[in-house]
């Protein structure tokens, strides 16, 4: 049978866990000697990104990617993060800003499938829809 | 219309709109092609929920995956790109309905195809719904007159039984569907004429003839057409039902017509297949037959207590060169309750409607004819069964006992009553008449060639100076000594002017 990355990440994070830097070396170096037996060497970054996922899940680590217009300062990155928090019960925020000046105005927060929209940009596209309803 | 009023209005209008920063489930699409996308992301999607793309197409969740998801694209598909964000909607398809829609042409997500501007509804339905269950139902006591004398004889129709039609191309199945449709002006009936994966010539020619014959008053024709993706053409028949629910639920009567439901079967193989589903008997995924059984049951006959609506089902199904074994029109004859077949021989016989009656049978209709016409359909079908098994011996002609002559002579003239041209409906007293007087031998003194141009004149006969015996069959809906004896009255007197003005 076939291993899916899901499968192997969730074998790594339940081996991994509760144990010190030094073991998780071991682990990680064993879980390549598999893949490389298994053939499937080339999942290795789809394990990385879905183990990223299963350890911020299992830690209440969220990921965001804000996109704005300009840097945010860090009262705005404050404000964002203890927000995050509290919808999503997460102990940690760890933001990820990204600049695009196309959006004109305000912000995109981008967390795993979930998107808040909150710019000038789209504000304006449902005016007009809205306008031209 | 001045300036300042326009202004003024845009400025309220933009005073009063308001924008919430919402949050919105998106994913990414993956790969995309004949109709079919690939979506990674959408963790939390629903089996067929409404997907939205960028560049405002809608789409269906079909395969819920580990790590994607796997949507057909209803419309346009060929402007979205690999990297597109497609956002989910938490809704199930639905498709609007409302008494607007009656008299249009419409494709399957409800918008208008005819050219005759917007519809407004306040209503959609989902396009999926499970069928009414035992407790809703009632059985089925209401015919459906589908004006066509063999049928409404031999194989009833009932309100909310499903019939299919059956036969091979060119054989006069949409013939008989039309027909039907005609037929149910003033029976307080709503007709959906669903065409799936159908020429648009074709449509475009029934839908002039539905008009010209008034029939679009109460019809709404929902178009899938051979140019249109097959994601449509899957969806319109339960688009169609969706629009008979919202009648029936209402307390109303609907007649659909399923044309045709292999075409469905066809389109429906192709999302599969493109979705990597796996094939099964003739390519045709696991569940083809669940995909036509859950449409058909959900025709019905409910109960008083729940509005006493109905839904009849009209399917058709194509057959290649008269194989009826084949997987799609088994599946179909085993959902519905019974079956007209068309059969190619009859039809270049010139025997129209070319119906079989010996192998078509309807299982519920029955019950819901009137007396009158159970009465002479009867006799009817002994003559016709009688007249089949001695068909054979036609040929030796002198050869055979007084007996069998009179059989064989007494069948070739039903035969010839039971034609009729299309676009020619006729009413249910009508039928009832010229059966009657030619299960009685009424006809048999008139030559086989003759009878369809008997037939005309004693219609018309009827209509015009025996009106009341008409009427009292209608009011009566039965043949009671009285109505027997008037009837035969007027046929007597008809034969015998018709006699002395040849």
């Amino acid at each position: 049978m076939k291993v899916t990355p899901t499968q192997y990440a969730d074998a790594l994070y339940e081996a991994t866990k509760d144990k010190s830097q030094e073991e998780v070396g071991g682990f990680a170096a064993n879980l390549a000697k598999v893949l490389a037996h298994n053939n499937q060497l080339r999942l290795k970054d789809k394990i990385i990104a879905k183990f990223s996922e299963i350890y911020n899940r299992e830690n209440s680590i969220v990921e965001a990617e804000v996109i704005s217009r300009e840097k945010l300062d860090e009262e705005v990155r404050t404000k964002v993060r203890t927000s995050l928090m509290i919808k999503y019960g997460a102990k940690e925020v760890i933001l990820n800003n990204i600049i695009d000046p196309n959006i004109k105005g305000g912000i995109i927060i981008k967390v795993g499938d979930d998107v808040m929209d909150g710019t000038v940009d789209r504000q304006l596209a449902e005016l007009k829809s809205c306008l031209n309803h | 219309m001045n300036k300042d009023y326009i202004i003024e209005q845009l400025k309220k209008q933009i005073e009063g709109f308001e924008v919430a920063a919402k949050t919105e489930k998106v994913g990414t699409v993956s790969e995309i092609g004949d109709g079919v996308a690939r979506i990674t992301g959408l963790g939390d999607a629903m089996a067929s929920e409404m997907l939205e793309f960028e560049n405002g197409a809608v789409g269906v969740a079909l395969n819920l995956e580990e790590d994607r998801v796997g949507a057909m694209v209803l419309g346009e598909y060929t402007d979205i790109k690999e990297g597109d964000q497609v956002k989910s909607t938490g809704q199930i398809l639905s498709v609007p309905v409302g008494e607007n829609f009656i008299g249009r042409v419409i494709n399957p997500l409800g918008k208008p195809l005819d050219g005759k501007g917007d519809i407004k509804s306040e209503k959609s339905y989902p396009i999926e719904k499970i069928a009414p269950g035992v407790i809703t139902r009632q059985k089925v006591n209401q015919p459906v007159q589908t004006g066509i004398k063999a049928i409404d004889a031999m194989i009833p129709i009932g309100r909310g039984q499903r019939e299919l039609i059956i036969g091979d191309r060119q054989t006069g199945k949409t013939a008989v569907a039309i027909d039907t449709i005609i037929n149910q002006k003033g029976q307080d009936m709503i007709c959906i004429y669903v065409a799936i994966g159908q020429k648009e010539s074709k449509v475009a020619r029934i839908v002039s003839e539905l008009e010209k014959h008034g029939a679009m008053e109460y019809t709404t024709v929902v178009l899938a057409g051979a140019a249109d993706p097959a994601p449509l053409s899957f969806i319109a028949p339960y688009a169609g039902c969706a629009l008979g629910e919202y009648f029936m639920d209402k307390g109303q009567d609907v007649l659909i017509v399923y044309d045709d439901l292999s075409r469905h079967a066809w389109s429906y193989r192709q999302v599969s297949l493109i979705l990597r589903r796996p094939p099964g008997r003739e390519a045709y995924p696991g569940d083809i037959f669940y995909l036509h059984s859950r449409l058909l049951e959900r025709s019905a006959k409910l109960s008083k207590d729940f509005g006493g609506g109905s839904i009849t089902a009209l399917p058709i199904i194509e057959t290649q060169a008269g194989d009826v074994s084949a997987y799609i029109p088994t599946n179909v004859i085993s959902i519905t309750d019974g079956q007209i077949y068309l059969e190619a021989d009859l039809f270049y016989k010139g025997v129209r409607p070319a119906l079989n009656v010996g192998i078509s049978v309807s299982r519920v209709g029955s019950d819901a004819q009137t007396k009158a016409m159970k009465k002479v359909a009867g006799k009817l079908k002994l003559d016709m069964a009688q007249f089949r098994e001695l068909e054979a011996f036609a040929q030796f002609g002198s050869d055979l006992d007084e007996k069998t002559k009179t059989t064989i002579e007494r069948g070739k003239r039903t035969v010839e009553v039971l034609k009729q041209g299309q676009y020619e409906p006729m009413a249910m007293e009508n039928e009832v008449a010229i059966i009657y007087a030619a299960t009685n031998g009424f006809l048999d003194d008139v030559a086989v060639e003759k009878v369809g141009a008997w037939e005309r004149d004693f219609q018309k006969y009827l209509n015009s100076s025996a009106k009341a015996v008409l009427d009292l069959i209608r009011e009566k809906k039965e043949l009671s000594k009285e109505v027997v004896l008037k009837l035969e009255k007027a046929i007597k007197e008809f034969k015998e002017v018709y006699q002395n003005g040849n």
